[in-house]
């Protein structure tokens, strides 16, 4: 299969004369594979995940993104295969409605309107939006307008998704929307990159975690694994799926309904008395 | 200095007084580190010069002189030359004052002059708004581009592009503006006790001597326009 | 009554189309953590934003009822009696910023700076802030440069440096790592034990659940609970119309509603610590 993100010894800094920020980085993603880039504040994750949407190229190594070499290449070149979301995408919205917004990309690459209209509402179904097809972007709450972003970037079916704290300062509602449409997302083959301190998003939503510490990949492998090593990441899991791995409860995943339901089944099989 | 230099723009007898104060200016700029003041005024003054020459060449009246097929008026020349050098040297010294200024080092020098801090943090809020409004379109426009806006082809595509994004980036601007007004408001802003500089202005020997001459200056030319 | 007080407060913004805040009476003593807790809209932000004298002198809008903060009342007189003693956190780093500060070290003075204090004062008050949020080392960094992480603990400490005698916190810690929110939270439980009075309007049930003396649960601009944090969150009110607990409390409830089991029984485990506990 090939990767739809590689980074091969990438070496990248901001200032010359400055360390570099990121240190001879090598990793690769494939479809459906759902990835969390962890690591302290301030670290480089956002750079990293500047570098693979070629908005910047890096000093020594090479970006392949979705089988394009970055080098020569600036973001418009992969907005038709990459869906990118920004951090506080909520300051970005330029249109005056919803539809309007998720349909501005398709327009800039010239897709029939028919198209977008009909991709437009497919979206906006799967994230429970529907009902605000013809609102003012700015008349929705925060966290409505983070999916309104997470809609854009979906609108060309893309090979990849990048995110960027895409949970940050989300309520309940709008954080379990975000996880299911990313878990979506990757069963129909979509690879996800997502920078992210919100370890409930990575459990829940993600399989893969790339810890970011000094510029170079310290770990790299299944996020249940490296959550648990908690001294070794600094990382700890989300409360659910702490407890589970503690009480060394048989899961299929870490996910929170997986947790529920080992959790029920321990009781049953506990039966009425109480042990 | 940009104030001195206005000044003396308008009070020194041309077409040479203004001529010698912009090449004055060409000369400062570079030793205050603020050499693209005169690559940015060039852009700005060469249309402008064009114009002028055009303007007082051909309807200036009086004797004239040959250049090339046009005939020209001299007084219209002499007179044009005297708004060119003008020109030159006012926006060349704004524009150096604009690169030059650095915000923190002014409020810390009008800390220590005893300024009110709302209307030194007025003036440099004004001042500032600009970068700070670029930095916000530089990302939007990153946003943009990251779902396929495209502009190539220099700065009258790159215009075009931006232009529909212009009304939502100026409403989005003042819509932030009250969250911004809370929190500047909370850290004293509008306090009315005397800010504390955080560090001693650096006022050399050099930059007040430069400083007296300039005033000294411009004191002469304006006795000597007075006299004279 | 010192602290933060509200007595039969109601409040519209010019453009709500109702009152944001329906007769709210609620108290936030010194020295204790208050959470206010409720969804986007239930008046928790609001509560901050009259607290700290904005509203409605900034924002517009009208009030009746009675705020006062520190046993001064606030009206049209606002707030400065008061400045230097409120810090005030908005959900938004990027828009707190001074946006003149050439330096992260000279944006944390900012505040000690207008305020007139003396030099040698703001040096130390800068340095212990500095340090206490985990931002020392990058006192020279332009903060134009810095991730939105660095950033949020700096808008963070350039209040600190003031020792406020009131926090009003909305959100406070979204972009911090588990490291920064730790540090964070210490602060502000040390203030508290300094005597401050600290009031943070958050949805992060998890984070907050042990770090708080008292809980105050908002919906649609009025009081629906208000009392001891573990017990609220223990119990099933706080889902029944309500935003809902912790994620340990919720994994508990949502698999008492599968089996009936001793095991799972109200008052639900609020924290991993209750959690192991109990199942362990």
């Amino acid at each position: 299969m090939t990767a739809v993100l590689t980074f091969v010894s990438v070496r990248f800094g901001y200032l010359r004369g400055a360390p570099p920020v990121l240190e001879d980085l090598s990793f690769q993603i494939h479809p459906g594979e759902g990835a969390a880039l962890l690591g302290p504040n301030g670290v480089g994750k956002t750079t990293v995940a500047r570098l693979a949407m070629a908005i910047r190229s890096p000093q020594h190594g090479a970006v392949t993104t979705v089988g394009r070499p970055t080098r020569a290449l600036g973001p418009e070149d992969l907005a038709d295969a990459v869906g990118y979301v920004f951090q506080h995408p909520e300051m970005q919205m330029i249109e005056r409605t919803v539809a309007a917004e998720l349909g501005f990309g398709p327009r800039r690459m010239g897709w029939p309107q028919e198209r977008i209209d009909k991709r437009v509402g497919a979206v906006l179904r799967e994230l429970g939006l529907a009902a605000v097809a013809s609102t003012h972007p700015y008349d929705l709450p925060v966290g409505h307008r983070r999916l309104v972003a997470l809609g854009a970037a979906l609108m060309v079916e893309p090979s990849l998704l990048i995110l960027d704290e895409p949970t940050a300062g989300l309520d309940r509602e709008a954080r379990k929307t975000v996880h299911r449409v990313v878990r979506g997302q990757r069963e129909e083959g979509t690879a996800v990159l997502a920078v992210t301190h919100d370890t409930e998003f990575a459990v829940e939503a993600l399989e893969r975690g790339l810890v970011l510490d000094s510029g170079s990949l310290v770990a790299d492998g299944p996020l249940a694994d490296l959550l648990a090593r908690h001294r070794a990441t600094g990382l700890s899991l989300p409360g659910p799926a702490l407890i589970a791995h503690r009480l060394g409860w048989p899961t299929r995943s870490l996910r929170t309904e997986d947790v529920t339901v080992a959790l029920v089944e321990r009781c049953r099989q506990e039966g009425p008395s109480i042990s | 200095m940009a104030l001195a230099i206005s000044m003396l723009a308008f009070l020194l007898p041309g077409p040479r007084g203004p001529l010698l104060l912009y090449a004055v200016t060409l000369v400062a700029m570079p030793i205050a580190g603020v050499g693209r003041a005169i690559r940015q005024g060039l852009f700005i003054c060469l249309p402008l010069w064009f114009f002028l020459f055009l303007l007082h060449g051909v309807l200036g009246g009086g004797p004239t002189f040959g250049v090339g097929p046009f005939a020209l008026s001299r007084d219209g020349a002499e007179l044009a030359l005297t708004q060119a050098g003008r020109f030159g040297a006012i926006i060349t010294v704004s524009l150096g004052f604009y690169h030059s200024f650095d915000a923190s080092r002014f409020l810390n020098a009008a800390a220590a002059k005893r300024w009110p801090l709302h209307l030194s943090y007025l003036f440099v809020a004004t001042l500032h708004a600009v970068p700070a409004f670029l930095a916000r379109t530089a990302s939007i426009l990153e946003a943009q581009r990251a779902r396929g806006l495209r502009f190539g082809g220099g700065p009258v595509a790159r215009a075009r592009a931006v232009l529909p994004l212009t009304l939502p980036l100026i409403l989005g601007a003042l819509a932030e503006v009250d969250e911004r007004t809370h929190a500047l408001d909370m850290r004293g802003v509008a306090s009315t006790r005397l800010r504390t500089p955080l560090m001693a202005p650096k006022d050399s020997v050099l930059d007040r001597v430069v400083r007296w001459l300039l005033w000294l200056t411009v004191g002469a030319a304006v006795v000597w326009r007075m006299v004279g | 009554m010192t602290g933060v007080e509200l007595r039969d407060v109601s409040f519209r913004y010019p453009t709500s189309a109702g009152n944001v805040l329906k007769s709210v009476t609620l108290q936030c003593r010194p020295g204790q953590i208050t959470w206010l807790y409720g969804p986007f809209g239930a008046g928790a932000s609001t509560v901050l934003l009259l607290a700290a004298g904005l509203a409605p002198r900034h924002t517009g809008g009208t009030m009746t009822g009675a705020v006062s903060v520190l046993g001064h009342p606030l009206d049209a007189a606002g707030l400065s009696p008061l400045l230097g003693q409120i810090g005030f956190v908005t959900a938004t780093p990027h828009l707190q910023m001074s946006g003149i500060a050439a330096t992260v070290w000279e944006e944390v003075a900012f505040a000690p700076a207008n305020l007139g204090w003396p030099l040698a004062r703001i040096e130390q008050a800068v340095e212990d802030a500095m340090t206490a949020l985990g931002v020392a080392h990058l006192a020279g960094r332009e903060p134009d440069t810095l991730s939105g992480g660095e950033l949020q603990r700096t808008v963070i400490a350039s209040m600190a440096v003031l020792e406020p005698a009131v926090w009003l916190l909305d959100e406070p810690t979204t972009a911090l790592d588990a490291a920064g929110q730790t540090d964070a939270y210490r602060m502000f439980r040390r203030a508290a034990r300094d005597g401050a009075t600290v009031v943070v309007a958050s949805e992060q049930a998890d984070a907050l659940a042990d770090v708080v003396d008292r809980l105050i649960v908002l919906r649609d601009g009025e009081v629906v609970l208000d009392g001891d944090p573990m017990s609220l969150l223990a119990g099933d009110d706080i889902w029944e119309g309500g935003p809902g607990s912790t994620s340990v409390a919720g994994l508990c409830r949502d698999a008492s509603r599968h089996v009936d089991s001793p095991r799972l029984a109200m008052p639900y485990p609020v924290t991993i610590a209750h959690a192991l506990e109990r199942w362990g």
